[in-house]
């Protein structure tokens, strides 16, 4: 599975990049990369925690979602469901999981995956159609490189 | 374990009224499983709905989406001989489920995502999932029984004609009888 570029990678540039003046104070220095180092680490920490923290609330409501319609033949009410909703309120961020799930399982994503790209790449002849439905959301994710 | 399950979410099912037919799959729903279609879900929101047909969650538009396919509204769901029906699930006028009817009488139905069952009423899956079966429809069945009712309705129209003109004779005869005298 292959998710969007870390936010915080510009970090790793910029301190590899930051030039520590040459005043003789190598201690100074010293201190100046071990603070980045420490900001560097704390911030990918918290992304990490974000990150890990959305996979469980998403599997979370995924899980209830599925149990809660697997029943249900209303595709309004599928997309209607309070957990799929949740999962929409996430916002984009949780979009690699759900082409991961797509790629995995096709299953009804293909409203929340229009809600959070505000495109719709299915081929009005594959309606209804979930196989193709899921290769069309498949091939638009490969192009926008959301999947390797 | 999935009988179990079924039968917990739907309180009418019990050990002997329904059957599992088919492995559970997304690629189909009950409204295109009552069409006879299994290629494709049946929905006017984000499913295949019939060319000219309104894309609205109503029971209106199911009927027409039926219509499309050659069915008709019928006031019961009475096995007919000649006829295959369907019935339309309404929760608070909303539609929500549909079953075809068997030729034994008995009714299938696909649960959402889930297996396609067999059952032998149309209460079995009522409640607070699909609501009641509503409306029904029908339409001649193919194969054998339309050629046998095609036979039938030709046959009976032709002696409708021979009995017809035989009656006009009667009649004609006396007339034209009449007129020359």
């Amino acid at each position: 599975m292959s998710f969007a570029p870390n936010p915080l990678s510009w970090l790793d540039h910029s301190a590899d990049s930051m030039t520590i003046p040459s005043s003789g104070c190598s201690g100074d220095s010293l201190l100046i990369e071990i603070a980045i180092q420490e900001t560097k680490s704390h911030i990918n920490e918290s992304f990490l925690g974000y990150q890990n923290q959305l996979i469980v609330k998403f599997n979370n409501l995924k899980s209830k979602w599925i149990s809660e319609t697997q029943f249900i033949s209303s595709l309004t009410d599928v997309y209607m469901n309070p957990s799929y909703q949740k999962i929409i309120s996430l916002g984009p961020s949780v979009l690699p999981y759900i082409l991961h799930e797509l790629k995995k399982e096709p299953n009804w994503w293909f409203w929340a995956l229009e809600v959070l790209t505000d495109e719709n790449p299915v081929n009005p002849e594959h309606l209804g159609d979930i196989q193709a439905m899921t290769a069309d959301w498949l091939s638009w994710a490969g192009s926008k490189h959301y999947l390797s | 374990m999935r009988k179990s399950l079924i039968k917990s979410t739907f309180p009418n099912l019990t050990n002997d009224n329904f059957e599992i037919k088919s492995p559970a799959t997304h690629q189909y729903n009950c409204i295109s499983w009552a069409a006879g279609r299994i290629d494709r879900a049946w929905w006017p929101f984000g499913g295949y709905w019939p060319d000219d047909v309104s894309r609205q969650v109503t029971a209106d538009a199911f009927i027409e989406a039926y219509a499309s396919i050659g069915y008709e509204v019928t006031d019961n769901p009475h096995l007919e001989s000649g006829y295959e029906k369907i019935a339309i699930y309404l929760l608070n006028g909303l539609p929500k489920h549909a079953s075809r009817q068997l030729l034994n009488g008995c009714w299938t139905s696909k649960l959402g995502n889930m297996e396609d069952v067999d059952h032998d009423s149309l209460e079995a899956v009522t409640g607070q999932i699909y609501g009641d079966a509503q409306i029904f429809m029908r339409r001649e069945t193919k194969g054998f029984g339309v050629t046998f009712r095609k036979l039938y309705n030709i046959l009976k129209t032709c002696i409708l004609r021979i009995f017809n003109k035989q009656h006009q004779s009667n009649h004609i005869y006396p007339h034209i009888i009449t007129t020359k005298r």
